[in-house]
This record gives C-alpha cells, structure tokens and sequence, in this order.
C-alpha cells in the first residue's frame, strides 16, 4: 500500500501522455471549474495568443463581454483596436501592465497620461501604441480616449462572469519617473527613448504572483461572482533584454508565469489554470505546433488549444460549427482554419517590433 | 444701393420657406394653399409633401415691409415632393464627375437675367444624426482645451474629428455641389447661399415633430450641446468649400441666437426651420451684405 496506488489514471504520465494519441490526451486534468457556454460572459486581455480565445468563443457561440466596441459613425481601418478583446487595451504583457491597468481603471492611481507625437502630427498613446493604428488627433483627444478607455475597462467587471488572461512577458521597461510600465520599449514602435527614465525590469516571481493576487482582489470586490482563468502564453520571447539568450530568457519567463500562476490557483478558489503552455510546448508534441522559427505558433497548435478548451471547460466537441462547404474536404477545412489563425497570430503580435531584423521586412 | 433695388431670385429646399414667409402671402401663388395639411407640420409648410412644383418659378410681388426687401421675388421652391435630384454624381475613372439635372437646369433658366439669386438649397442633412438620439452615447473628440463647448465625460465615447469630418463631408456635399453648380450656370450672377439656422436649445416642446416624430418618440433627442457641435460643423464646411470658390454664404444673424448659440424660441419653425421673423432678419442682413458690397 502507497499514496500512489488509488491515483486516477491522468495523475500519471504514462497514462495521461503516454498511451493515449495526442488528440485523446486529457490535458486539462484536474481543472478547477467548467463553464456554461450560454450562461457565462466571457471577457479577455493577455498577449497575442490570448485573441485566440476571445474569436473562437465567439465564433463557436460564446457570449463575449464587450465593452469597448466600435461607435457606428466611426469606420473601421486597420489597426483600430476593436474587437480583440473585451477593451480596446491591446496586448497585455506583463501582470505589472494588467495591475495598473486595473489601478487606473479602479481610480486606484491617477490616469496615465503618456502620450508621443507622431512623424505625421497625430498623437499615439504609448500604453497602448499599435492599439489605436491612426492615432488621435491632439492631446486632449488622446487625454479624453484614455479617460473613456479606462472607464471601458471599469464596466468589464459589471458584466463578466469569467476573465480569461494569459500570461506573456516578465521582461518590460518602466518609466522610473512616473512609476509605471509600458507594454513595448519606448522607442521602438513609438516614442523616444531616453536613458535617464525608461529602465529595463525583469519582474520576479514573487511581483507576479503578486500581481495577480493584486488584480483578483480588485476584480473580486466588485465583482464576487467573477473568476479567473490564467494561462501562459506559448509564444516564445522575441528578444530578451537580459544578458543571456532568448532562449533561457523564455524558458526563465515561461516558468515565473507558470509558478505565479501556479500559486494563485493554489491559493484563490476563483482562480483556474488551462494549460495552453504545456499543450504546445511539453514534450508530447514534439515541436509539431512551433513554426518554423520554433517562436510562433501555428495554426494547428491554436486549434489544438481551443479544440481542448471547448472540450474539457464547455463540454463542446471539437468540430467546429457548421457543415463544409460543398467541396471541402474536412481536411482542407482544418488546413484553412490552421492558416487562418497562423495569419491572425502573426498580424497581431506587435512585440515581434523589438527584433530590428523582423520589424524590416 | 439695397436688395429693393436688385432683381432678385431665389432657390431653395425648405430653409427657403421663411424667408417667403418674411415677404407675405405666397401660397397661393406657389398653388400650395389649397394642398391637405400634413398633420406632423406646422401652417408653415402645408402642401410640402403634397405638391410637386416641377421647377416651375413663380414671381412674387412683395408688398410692404418693416424691412427693406426685394421688390419682386422669382422663386424656384424644391418642396420634399420634387421629383429627382438637383445633382448627379458618378465615378468615371477614379474621378468624380458631377452633372445638373434636367430639374435643376429648368430652375436655372428661370433665374437668368436676375442681379443676386439668393439660395436656401439643402440644409437639412444632418437633422436624423444631430437631432435622433439613437447612437451609443459620443461626443466630438476636444481639438485642445480651448474648445468652448465641453466635452461630455465618459461613458460618453470621444469620436476623432477625421470621423467626424466624413461625416458631416457627406451631409455638406449636397449643397455644396448643388451651389457652386447655381454659381457655374449663373457665372455673371452674384449668388448668395444661406445656411440654416442652428438648432433650438430645446426641442421637447415642438409638437409638430415631422417626418422624425416616431424615431424621436423611440430614442429622444441628442442633447443640445452636440446638435449644437454637428450644427456648426456642418455650417463651417459649407461655408469654407464655398467662400473657397468665391460664393457668398450669409451666416446666421447674431441676434437671432441664444446666448449659447442656439436659435431664439420665437424665430423657430418645428424642429429645424426659422419662421418668418427669422426670414425677416436674413432679408435685413442680406441688403447689408449687397449695400456693404457696393
């Protein structure tokens, strides 16, 4: 007799990875809680990888919690921020850029004005620079979009029963000044750099779990009901400012989120974890969902991930909705969808902007 | 030299309506006295909807008034029954090619041989935008702190001016080309576009709601301060493209607004027109314009 011997199948790996085909894996083992696909509304913010969750939910019936959406007398043009997720905040790196976020948004600390004038004499707010494609027209204008931004951002937490927020970078820079952290390097999209207030940090272990206990206690007192599904983002680092490869920088990154993460879930009964991390990047998928480039992830990757959360958290089968097309052989569909998301994750991932040899092309 | 002293002509939708109102009995020479009242207009504007005038001018001889007006009016009235367009446009190879209508060159010929054609064209295109409160609460987007009227606060959605300016460049267009066309066939007639007056500060009291009485009934009214914004923005477009072409525009008199900028409840007709004292004030602001010109 052992403490092992009356352990469900999928506490060991060999049963849990071994034995069954990769698509038969019950990755999601030992979830904390599942979700009513008709019931809840589902809000979204994180890095790149996060969009996923929030057009698939939509696309496969989801109720989606949309605060800031696009007003009908303004067009769409590209880069304009809408839809993608719940606000119009862009990518979502770090915890410490979530906190602040949420601090603005709570009236918590004073908004953050921090505004550059562009080569074309419109205005980019630099806590969100690629969100806003066109810019703003003056100061004040992006002064009074930040203002609503945040007001957005406050209404989230009415409605939303389940926010998901995945997890990316730990490596940011922070205006030593101001007290506050940008999403991407001053400078590098929009912006000046400047030596003597923009300082690169490395957010530990401890100020991410922190964080995020931080944030949940915010989201959670004014929204009891509210829970939390953290994930990491499988998206290797473009570039690390650390004194190391951007490999080790990663995996060091990766393992920081994935313990913080890991901590809260232990800790905070609202909080979950899905393994979008481990779905992609353990060693049962043998690199297959990696691009070429061993960075991104392809469109067979997202698929898997969203297949297995509709599955395991919304009891939904994986096909997605609706009959193909006459002609289309269920294959081809799948390879169409895989492109289709490869495309989307490669538009949307501004912080391929660090690395000068990508941003040229 | 004054407006009595001028041949004078005049052109208009229904912005044209008090300044004839201004003049005296025209009704029964238009033919619009006899038509059904609309019950959702006011007197104003009976037969608007009713009678097609077909280009056709009528000439009016104005009896006396308190103001100096013109002795003889030749008017071309384009009621909301008239038949077409005055203007077509169409892309021809990437570029924008613009065209009068038969209807509008039958108005034209009639205005010839006239000193000033005064033109009331258009002016009512953005009325659903700026009066029908159907949108997700918005605002102008603040150009810098110096604008006078305030910004609403969130969750008022801030719209940036470029959007804006699509906008009110599509409600400005009509007049704008159906204008400067006037201009184009009249090139020795000096002709002066009038642009509608601003909105009434508060409109809840207007009974007579026209053709917006039941979008109004289901979403209310925009509040004041950005009918007043849509207002003067499309006011400025039409003013800038067509001094830019070296046609008059006659602003809103002084003394027919508000303190804040809206029109005075006793000029008012309905939800968007000026009475005839308001028609009154253009004719005066008008003969100061021809004698400062002089």
């Amino acid at each position: 007799m052992n403490p092992y011997q009356d352990l469900p199948p999928q506490q060991f790996w060999r049963t849990q990875i071994s034995t069954p085909g990769l698509s038969e894996i019950d990755y999601d083992a030992g979830r904390k809680f599942t979700f009513d696909i008709s019931a809840d509304r589902f809000a979204t913010a994180g890095s790149c990888f996060s969009q996923h969750f929030g057009r698939e939910l939509a696309r496969r019936g989801g109720r989606l919690v949309a605060t800031e959406v696009r007003h009908p007398l303004v067009r769409p043009a590209p880069n304009d921020g809408y839809d993608l997720f719940s606000a119009r905040y862009g990518n979502i790196y770090t915890t410490r850029q979530l906190c602040e976020l949420i601090d603005q948004a709570f009236g918590l600390r004073e908004p953050i004005f921090e505004f550059a004038q562009r080569g074309d004499g419109r205005w980019t707010d630099l806590l969100r620079p690629r969100t806003v494609g066109e810019g703003f027209t003056s100061f004040q204008e992006a002064r009074a979009d930040r203002l609503y931004h945040l007001n957005r951002v406050r209404a989230i937490f009415d409605t939303a029963t389940v926010f998901v927020f995945t997890l990316g970078l730990t490596e940011c820079w922070e205006n030593t000044e101001k007290g506050f952290v940008y999403p991407l390097c001053p400078g590098t999209v929009e912006g000046t750099f400047d030596a003597n207030v923009h300082r690169f940090r490395n957010l530990g272990y401890e100020e991410c779990r922190d964080d995020l206990r931080n944030f949940c206690g915010r989201v959670r007192s004014v929204n009891p009901r509210l829970r939390v599904l953290l994930t990491v983002s499988p998206v290797m680092l473009v570039a690390s400012y650390e004194r190391r490869g951007a490999l080790q920088s990663s995996i060091a990154s990766k393992s920081i989120l994935r313990a913080a993460a890991d901590a809260c879930c232990s800790e905070l009964e609202s909080v979950d974890y899905f393994p979008s991390f481990e779905i992609i990047s353990g060693p049962q998928s043998q690199g297959m969902f990696y691009e070429t480039n061993h960075r991104d992830v392809n469109g067979a990757g997202v698929s898997l991930v969203m297949d297995v959360f509709f599955r395991s958290r919304l009891g939904l089968a994986r096909s997605s909705p609706g009959a193909p097309a006459p002609g289309i052989q269920p294959g081809q569909r799948q390879a169409e969808e895989a492109a289709r998301i490869a495309a989307a994750l490669q538009a949307e991932c501004d912080e391929m902007f660090l690395d000068p040899g990508l941003r040229a092309r | 030299m004054g407006i009595s002293d001028l041949r004078v002509g005049l052109i208009g939708h229904s912005h044209a309506v008090c300044l004839l109102d201004a003049l005296g009995n025209w009704r029964d020479q238009a033919g619009l006295s006899t038509a059904a009242q609309d019950r959702r207009y006011s007197e104003a504007f009976r037969g608007w909807f009713d009678v097609d005038l077909g280009g056709n001018a009528f000439t009016l001889a104005v009896g006396r008034t308190s103001f100096r007006a013109p002795a003889e009016l030749v008017t071309c009235l384009l009621t909301a029954k008239a038949s077409g367009d005055l203007i077509q446009s169409r892309d021809i190879g990437g570029l924008k090619q613009v065209r009068a209508t038969p209807l509008f060159a039958r108005c034209v010929e009639q205005l010839r041989n006239i000193d000033i054609v005064v033109s009331a064209l258009h002016g009512n295109e953005a009325a659903n935008v700026s009066l029908i409160d159907n949108h997700p609460s918005y605002d102008f987007a603040p150009y810098d702190d110096n604008d006078a009227l305030r910004l609403t606060p969130p969750p008022s959605q801030p719209i940036d001016r470029r959007h804006i300016a699509r906008w009110v460049d599509s409600f400005a267009q009509p007049a704008i080309l159906s204008v400067t066309a006037l201009q184009q066939s009249l090139p020795s007639t000096r002709v002066v576009h009038v642009l509608p007056p601003p909105p009434l500060e508060d409109p809840s009291q207007v009974m007579r709601r026209e053709v917006l009485e039941t979008l109004l009934a289901h979403h209310g009214f925009v509040r004041p301060s950005l009918r007043l914004k849509w207002s003067l923005a499309y006011r400025a477009r039409v003013q800038t493209a067509l001094e830019a072409q070296g046609i008059q525009v006659m602003e809103v008199p002084h003394a027919a607004l508000t303190a804040g900028g809206f029109l005075r409840k006793d000029l008012s007709e309905g939800l968007t027109h000026g009475n005839g004292h308001y028609g009154a004030m253009i004719w005066e602001a008008l003969d100061r314009l021809v004698g400062s010109a002089q």
